[in-house]
């Protein structure tokens, strides 16, 4: 078996080294892409658990409550836990710096008690005092800590002054000390500011609050016990944990995204298994003689299988390191992308600054890479072993092979995508992890299986139905139909590379059109205001109450409809139920034209009257369809939510669209919400423009008044909803990458086919040279047979890409996300797959169409 | 005869000096600092390490409690503004209570013993020097006896004797120096965790404060970090000895109005 490795398999791979190159090639994209995608992922959990354990530092237990915070009173009554030894209070804000490019930075403030803190964390720097004088530290609100890196950046040191936007305005802090990376400085990739709790709280008008509290408990204490003991006193509103269940808890928050980054990464390689089927199919198909020669002297079933699976081997090995090299490269450049992506969708800070690349990864890849080769040879190697040798011998007759089985394989790859159909619809993925990897590999198999029969279908249906005038273009059409084996090789890579291309941009558009539309059902007012930041992913400071009653009063042109009031709050905070972080929307009353139209109601009784009880009944709330599906609770059930002042019964009035959490969001009353929360807080107002002003000239009204004072920004309703699609369209930006890695192996993969098949019909093209074909006639068949495959290709791409992105979007994408998604087809794509198939097939033929006109007519037809 | 009794006396009289254990000369290094009242003005300037100097000023009370061991002290700053009103109450007992009171949010917080090791304002000094060493939270060895300055004194080694007071100092280990004449410690070397070399002290000026009861004060304490180069010193000036200060004072809720 070795000796068939070295003497016959080795000499095959250096005789055909365009074919094994293109092969390795197509290998190694699919496999940085899968290492890329790993990479990503590892490092933005690892970066987040560093971040996580930065903070908590020495910290056994760590106490969180509400979003909104907790009373500081929590500190006294922790006292009469023996078992503590030091309790250490903590603040957390996010705050936005106006940096020199007119760009606003967000840093992460850790209000912290510096007189406590050396129990649990440490602040170090290299040359001088973390502060520059604790005393004037201490009794200045202003005085804020930052690192040595952002200081640098914009140009800052010991005294500067910069501004930054609170709940009560502009403020002004002096930075009096620098940090250098380590400890805490480490968390947020550095992007954080330590401030005195007392400053935090005085600059950010939230005194007397607590976000979280450390604990480090005596020695020889049940850590496990106390962590009951504690919950069960401070009751559901707080959450006891040990420091690494927070990052265990991110995990499983961003496990889904990841999921779904996998999938896509895990389709990219897929494109790279239909390379090296047709790779080695073709090896199959050339070296039928020497094949059945090797079996008539002696070779076994088994040996000759293995022969083609170790040329795979080959090429999956050294495909996959390159791959491993490619893909630590890849994942720097995608990163960030990713990083901001996530932190938008899940409201929570991720900063990587550290890619962690280990020898996990280059074995992942190696293993997955390979396997994937060797899998991928798998039949046509068995389908090799069992060729007969006198079989071999005889002259094939490609047709009546061809024929049978394209019909096999089209009913094999049917029956898969029936399975997806079936799974989709009985939610058969959320059943079970294997269930759900299988629906994902029945997307592609089957799609790749039943392509080539389809392909063939087209062909026939373009022959059959429209007349074709030019003959090159007959003549091609005629070609392909009579060779579907050699047209499916050429045309399944591009395809399945192409049917990627078509779930991405669907996934997209989906995402872009159902939120934008529920943007325009339930968004009426012409002007949000908020502070500066990022309002669509709400990452503002809040902002006093009282700033809305001073724009209601002072500016003109505000539309104050009959109940006099002009200006409406809404709150976005969030709250832990069951583990997840669901979202609250708390909204003032609405002016009864807006006719309660930020109900989007999918469940429960009219809008008018849910609006009615909403906001004048006390305990009632609104749920989104991802609270329903998470929690199992509909219209008219009642659902305990843990409050900051105890545990509250509400009654559920409807079940609304909402996508402002993956994980749920409750709408209440803002009022409601003030009683329980104790929090007079407001994220964003909105108002509307009076008849006889224009949106313009309100914005411009409160800019002049409020914008510099108060930090405040004004957002137009057409502004708002752009920003939105703009955010979305961020939140895509990376699968840019997956796209243009799948596209990139289909091309090598069709130009190895092309090549291949080229030399295969060099026989034919020789008579055809020979009875008078010119070489640029020659050429332009080539090539238009290329085009015929290109624009079937992407045809079939996007008549499979339609179905399988559908039932993905519909099915399985809420139970990956948790976003429910209406499908939307991408019709703008349609011209655009349609333009990248062809194009691609034309300048993946153009070599070897060039090739085959340029070989001499009498050794063509000596070719055999 | 009586000149034997008398050298038999004086060589008596020798070797009890002579024989002071450890303990016994830090016993007397304590009785020799214990003024039962002390109102004194103060000044902290600090300087060194290629950074520009600090001086601060603060009022400076010093009581000794009613078990005669231990003492409170309350300091409140007057310049710079930035610091004006804040103050700060030291209550030692078994365990040290320190508490700063911040006139910006008009509120007193209270200094982890694990902070107390930290810096006293932004001095070279911790809360932990500035309070007054147990004597009991020691063990004490005599290293040697030596010329320091112009005076003999004794160098003895102190270790903590619990992890607790190793958290509150951030030390393992300190040498001093004590004058042998009035055992008044007059330079001391503190190590760090590690026990390398982290802190000097230097007291000068040092004055008999109280005649009558023969009590001792440094007016000037040198403190030298050896780490970062940088130094602070703690000088004091119009000590008043007589004045007695009211226990009130010392209250914690009243740390903010005196």
């Amino acid at each position: 078996m070795l000796n068939l490795f070295k003497f016959i398999s080795l000499r095959h791979l250096f005789l055909k080294p365009t074919r094994v190159l293109l092969t390795t090639l197509g290998i190694a994209l699919g496999v940085s892409l899968f290492i890329a995608i790993e990479i990503i992922n590892k490092s933005t959990l690892q970066s987040f658990k560093q971040s996580v354990e930065a903070i908590s530092g020495k910290a056994n237990l760590v106490i969180t409550g509400p979003r909104v915070g907790f009373s500081s009173e929590i500190l006294d009554k922790l006292k009469k836990f023996k078992e503590i030894k030091h309790a250490v209070p903590m603040v957390q804000t996010n705050i936005y710096f106006t940096n020199q490019n007119k760009l606003n930075e967000n840093l992460v403030v850790l209000g912290v008690d510096l007189l406590k803190e050396s129990s649990v964390r440490t602040y170090k720097t290299t040359d001088e005092e973390v502060m520059d004088d604790p005393l004037i530290f201490l009794n200045q609100p202003d005085s804020i800590i930052v690192t040595h890196e952002f200081a640098k950046r914009n140009n800052l040191g010991i005294d500067s002054k910069i501004e930054v936007a609170t709940p009560v305005g502009i403020k002004v802090l002096t930075i009096r000390g620098l940090l250098t990376p380590e400890g805490v400085a480490k968390a947020y990739g550095g992007a954080l500011a330590i401030m005195d709790i007392d400053g935090a709280n005085y600059t950010f008008g939230r005194m007397g609050k607590l976000d979280r509290v450390d604990l480090i408990l005596r020695e020889s204490v049940d850590l496990e016990s106390v962590k009951q003991n504690l919950s069960a006193f401070l009751g559901g509103a707080f959450e006891v944990q040990r420091p690494s269940e927070n990052s265990k808890n991110m995990e499983r928050l961003v496990h889904s995204y990841q999921a779904l980054l996998s999938f896509f990464s895990t389709l990219a390689l897929l494109v790279g298994v239909f390379l090296v089927i047709n790779t080695v199919s073709i090896s199959v198909v050339e070296r039928r003689k020497e094949i059945g020669t090797l079996r008539a002297v002696g070779a076994t079933k088994i040996s000759i299988a293995t022969m083609f699976m170790s040329e795979a081997f080959i090429m999956g090995l050294v495909g996959s390191f390159m791959g491993v090299f490619w893909g630590k490269l890849l994942s720097h450049q995608m990163v960030e992308m990713v990083a901001t992506s996530m932190s938008r969708q899940y409201v929570t800070k991720i900063s990587v600054t550290k890619i962690y690349f280990g020898l996990e990864h280059v074995l992942l890849g190696v293993v997955v890479g390979t396997l994937t080769a060797v899998f991928a040879a798998l039949w046509p190697s068995i389908k090799a072993s069992f060729i007969k040798p006198v079989e071999a011998m005889k002259k094939l007759d490609f047709n009546q092979l061809e024929q049978k089985s394209t019909l096999k394989i089209f009913y094999v790859g049917l029956s898969m995508l029936i399975y997806l159909v079936v799974s989709s619809y009985l939610g058969l993925g959320s059943k079970h992890k294997v269930l759900q990897y299988m629906s994902q590999g029945c997307t592609m198999i089957g799609s790749a299986l039943v392509a080539p029969a389809i392909v063939t279908y087209l062909a026939s249906l373009i022959k059959k139905t429209v007349k074709i005038n030019l003959p090159l273009l007959k003549i091609a059409l005629d070609n392909l139909i009579r060779f579907p084996k050699r047209t499916a090789s050429n045309v399944t890579t591009l395809m399945v590379g192409l049917i990627l291309v078509m779930m991405v941009t669907t996934l997209n558009k989906s995402f872009q059109t159902t939120l934008s539309n529920w943007f325009d059902r339930v968004f009426k007012a012409d002007i949000v205001v908020s502070s500066s930041g990022d309002l669509v992913g709400f990452q503002t400071q809040p902002l006093a109450e009282s700033i809305g009653l001073e724009i209601e009063e002072k500016v003109k042109g505000i539309n104050k409809g009959v109940t006099n009031k002009g200006v409406y709050a809404l709150r976005f905070t969030h709250f832990n139920m069951q583990g997840r972080q669901m979202g609250i929307k708390a909204f003032d009353k609405p002016d009864p034209s807006y006719d309660y139209a930020m109900l989007d109601i999918v469940d429960g009784p009219a809008r008018g009257r849910v609006g009615e009880k909403l906001f004048n009944s006390e305990n009632t709330i609104v749920v989104s369809e991802i609270f329903k599906a998470h929690i199992n609770k509909t219209t008219g059930d009642i659902v305990t939510i843990e409050t900051p002042t105890g545990s509250v019964d509400f009654k559920i009035l409807a079940v609304v669209v909402d996508y402002a959490s993956p994980e749920g969001i409750v709408y209440m009353s803002r009022d409601t919400y003030k009683k329980y929360w104790q929090d007079n807080l407001v994220s964003a107002y909105s108002l509307t423009v009076a008849p006889g002003f224009t949106v313009n000239q309100v914005r411009q009204d409160i800019d002049a008044q409020f914008g510099k004072s108060k930090s405040l920004m004004t957002v137009s309703q057409k502004e708002m909803k752009n920003n939105l699609l703009i955010e979305i369209d961020k939140s895509f930006s990376y699968t840019k990458a997956i796209e243009a890695t799948a596209l990139l192996i289909a091309f090598l993969g069709l130009f190895n086919t092309f090549m291949i098949s080229v030399m295969e019909r060099l026989r034919e093209l020789g008579v055809l040279r020979a009875i008078g074909m010119e070489q640029i006639q020659l050429i332009k068949m080539i090539l238009t047979e290329a085009f015929w495959q290109g624009s079937l290709g992407a045809l079939t791409a996007i008549i499979l890409g339609f179905g399988v992105s559908y039932i993905f979007i519909e099915n399985d994408l809420s139970l990956i996300l948790g976003w429910i998604i209406r499908f939307s087809f991408p019709w703008e794509v349609v011209g655009y797959v349609l333009l990248i198939g062809i194009f691609t097939g034309l300048v993946a033929a153009y070599v070897p169409a060039r090739r085959a006109a340029q070989i001499k007519i009498r050794e063509a037809l000596e070719y055999e | 005869m009586s000149k034997i009794i008398l050298t038999l006396f004086i060589f008596l009289q020798s070797i009890d000096a002579y024989a002071l254990s450890a303990d016994e000369i830090m016993k007397k290094n304590e009785e020799a600092k214990k003024n039962k009242n002390i109102t004194t003005k103060a000044y902290l300037i600090t300087g060194g390490g290629g950074k520009a100097q600090r001086e601060k000023e603060f009022s400076w009370w010093r009581k000794l409690s009613s078990d005669t061991v231990h003492f409170k002290t309350l300091t409140r700053f007057h310049k710079p503004a930035e610091v004006k009103d804040e103050g700060v109450l030291f209550l030692e007992d078994k365990e040290t209570e320190i508490l700063i009171y911040l006139p910006a949010y008009k509120k007193v917080r209270r200094v982890e013993t694990a902070q107390q090791s930290g810096s006293f304002m932004g001095s070279e000094f911790s809360y932990a020097d500035i309070t007054s060493h147990q004597r009991e939270d020691y063990n004490y060895k005599l290293l040697k006896e030596e010329k320091c300055d112009a005076f003999d004194c004794y160098v003895i080694e102190s270790t903590p004797k619990t992890e607790d007071v190793i958290e509150k100092t951030g030390s393992a280990r300190g040498v001093v120096w004590v004058r042998k004449d009035n055992f008044v410690d007059v330079k001391a070397e503190i190590f760090d965790l590690e026990k390398k070399p982290w802190k000097k002290l230097v007291a000068k000026e040092i004055k008999m404060i109280d005649e009558a009861n023969k009590k001792w004060m440094a007016m000037d304490l040198k403190m030298e970090n050896l780490k970062t180069g940088r130094f602070t010193n703690l000088k004091f000036e119009k000590v008043d000895v007589t004045k007695i200060i009211p226990d009130s004072i010392f209250k914690k809720t009243s740390v903010g109005f005196w």
